[in-house]
């Protein structure tokens, strides 16, 4: 009989959302469709330079996806999770309620 | 990304912040009531077209006919720029119950219209309902909030 490998939850940690204010930002994009940069950025109360880093970030490892646009003369930046993004979160979270409850995950 | 290492107070730290940052996304989302607006008023805008197109546009005058389409035209450009101009999120799913409840008034609106062409009768007690029925799936999914 083989037996199960089983692993600290802290390896199933996704080291892009340990950063608070990245994981402020992909957790309030789970609870919308889409938002304006603007509205995410004063609902997470951080500046303004601060919101474009972390956004680019996400970007670039696809768990936030951005599309310009105008309304008027104005432009508008609008942001959404991408399911690869919405995924990582649900593990993320998993991974540290796991690391809170002490739990050992098993391997598969 | 794995192999942080991240305490136990690390943890539930981070799960508080992702708690605190998804219910301010839930509150944000409490603006839902600006795509309500769409939807009811697209759903009046289609219920009207048709009932127009049912008791006016067969006694209509070219430009008559003309003048009634483009007060359509602009009734829905109105609606969808104020949308546009004031919308600052989408909340959850909504994009997904719009367009269900926009196909289904759509396809009853195509039928109902087709069926005009069948039946010679013009009495409102069966185009009103018809134009209601047309109007109410949009106005209806556009108005939904999501589960959570």
């Amino acid at each position: 009989m083989t037996e199960a490998t089983h692993v600290h939850p802290r390896h199933s940690v996704d080291e892009a959302l340990t950063s608070p204010v990245r994981l402020s930002v992909v957790a309030a994009l789970s609870r919308v469709d889409e938002v304006e940069f603007a509205l995410l950025r004063d609902s997470i109360e951080i500046s303004d330079s601060q919101m474009s880093k972390q956004i680019s970030q996400l970007e670039a490892i696809r768990y936030v996806a951005v599309r310009k646009g105008h309304v008027g003369k104005r432009p508008r930046t609008w942001l959404s999770i991408t399911p690869e993004g919405r995924v990582a979160l649900q593990w993320h979270l998993a991974a540290l309620r796991a690391i809170v409850d002490g739990d050992v995950a098993p391997q598969p | 990304m794995t192999n942080s290492h991240i305490s136990s107070s690390d943890a539930a730290a981070l799960l508080g912040t992702a708690d605190d940052a998804i219910s301010r996304g839930e509150t944000a989302s409490d603006r839902w009531w600006l795509g309500s607006v769409l939807s009811i008023a697209l759903g009046i805008l289609v219920g009207a077209f048709f009932l127009a197109a049912i008791y006016l546009f067969p006694t209509a005058t070219g430009l008559e006919a003309f003048l009634l389409s483009l007060g359509y035209t602009v009734g829905i450009v109105v609606v969808t720029t104020v949308y546009n101009v004031f919308r600052r999120l989408t909340p959850i799913g909504w994009n997904v119950r719009y367009r269900r409840g926009l196909m289904i008034t759509m396809g009853i609106f195509f039928v109902a219209l087709a069926l005009s062409f069948l039946v010679e009768t013009r009495s409102p007690l069966l185009w009103v309902p018809l134009a209601v029925a047309a109007a109410i799936p949009v106005g209806v999914y556009g108005s939904m909030k999501a589960e959570r």
